[in-house]
């Protein structure tokens, strides 16, 4: 009888160990995710290929661009957090496709198309190895997303097991919304300026 | 439990040393598709040409005429004017697709060209921009024999010295060519 009642025990725990080991293995999306390579505002944050600082940080209720005297306004049911940095390629020119927001609840944010025409916008820029190239970026994100969130880039989102930097920028996050920001052309390195309504 | 013979003992053992062999050697030939693969990309060295000399490469013959320094559009860069050309080869289905150019440095860096010529040097050689890119439609218009000039222009930090062009085929990768002034 107690051979019979140890037999069945074993079978009950070989099934939970079956079902436990079923419901905990990571997919292959979780394998092959990018490895996180933490920095913060102010400093230079790298990876094998490129690296990135983030310089300033703005949050606003609506943006405006000024393009040869043509103004567009951009609003948003959110908030519009921009972020000015720069970049640069370590070994070989590349474009940085990859870029996002990770709120506090987990949430991801992708980079805003709206801005596509805009000269120093990171998809339309080229990092060169030696050339730090300034880069503007612009996500829509509700703004309890904001405060303890992260930008995370990386060279492209389909390379499994590839470098991602996570970069926390609440030392130069504002501490108030702006009603509107304005953001203009401008022929310096930087091509760009933004002003403050 | 009756005990084990000497020579099961023996066969248990051996077959025990003997996966230490298989395992590897079948982890080894599931992925040596992958290993040669990996090889080509990264571990292939150019094929290096020095002085004006022209190799054949994808059939066709290469020289790299001059790479000019000029001064850039702002202090941190220099723009390189590289000219190059190739003479077509008897085949040119083997020169179908477009060059992938890039710029080298003595620390291995590299840089692809500029979207459009710089502005400087198109002032500085007037009609460089009339030149065809490096690819198979050019290739065929000049046909067997002929010969295609082509430009680049490339932005590149003042302390990237002892600098080469890099030229690659998709019909002869992974093979590359990399040419020295």
């Amino acid at each position: 009888m107690s051979r019979v009642l140890g037999m069945a025990l074993a079978l009950v725990l070989a099934a939970a160990a079956l079902y436990g080991m079923q419901h905990s293995t990571p997919g292959y999306g979780d394998i092959t995710s990018p490895i996180a390579i933490d920095g913060k505002a102010g400093e230079r944050v790298e990876e094998d290929t490129f690296a990135f600082g983030v310089a300033r940080a703005h949050l606003a209720r609506s943006l405006r661009t000024e393009n040869f005297g043509k103004v567009k306004e951009y609003t948003t049911s959110g908030v519009w957090l921009l972020v000015e940095g720069a970049g640069v390629a370590k070994v070989e020119s590349l474009t940085l496709t990859s870029a996002e927001w990770l709120g506090p609840t987990g949430i991801r944010y992708a980079l805003s198309q709206r801005f596509s025409n805009q000269p120093g916008y990171l998809v339309n820029e080229r990092l060169d190895p030696g050339l730090p190239t300034p880069l503007l970026l612009a996500f829509e994100v509700p703004e309890k997303e904001v405060a303890g969130g992260r930008l995370l880039l990386a060279r492209s989102a389909l390379i499994p097991l590839d470098e991602q930097l996570r970069i926390d920028i609440a030392g130069v996050l504002p501490n108030s919304v702006s009603p509107s920001l304005t953001i203009l052309r401008s022929e310096g390195d930087i091509r760009w300026a933004i002003r403050r309504e | 439990m009756p005990s084990k013979t000497v020579s099961e003992r023996r066969a248990y053992w051996g077959s025990m040393a003997a996966l230490g062999l298989v395992l590897p050697a079948a982890v080894l030939a599931h992925s040596w598709g992958s290993l040669a693969e990996w090889y080509d990309r990264h571990g292939r060295e150019p094929i290096l040409v020095e002085g004006g000399v022209s190799p054949i490469y994808a059939g066709a013959a290469w020289r790299l005429v001059y790479l000019k320094r000029l001064p850039g559009p702002s202090a941190k860069a220099a723009v390189v004017l590289a000219e190059f050309e190739a003479r077509v080869g008897k085949d040119t289905a083997s020169m179908a697709g477009m060059c992938r150019i890039r710029l080298t440095d003595a620390d291995g860096r590299l840089w692809a060209p500029t979207f459009t010529l710089e502005p400087i040097a198109r002032k500085a050689y007037p009609g460089i921009e009339e030149r065809p890119l490096c690819g198979g439609p050019a290739f065929a218009e000049a046909g067997p024999g002929g010969k295609v000039d082509m430009v680049a222009t490339f932005l590149v930090p003042h302390d990237a010295v002892d600098l080469a062009l890099l030229i690659g085929l998709a019909e002869a990768e992974p093979d590359t060519l990399l040419l020295k002034p």
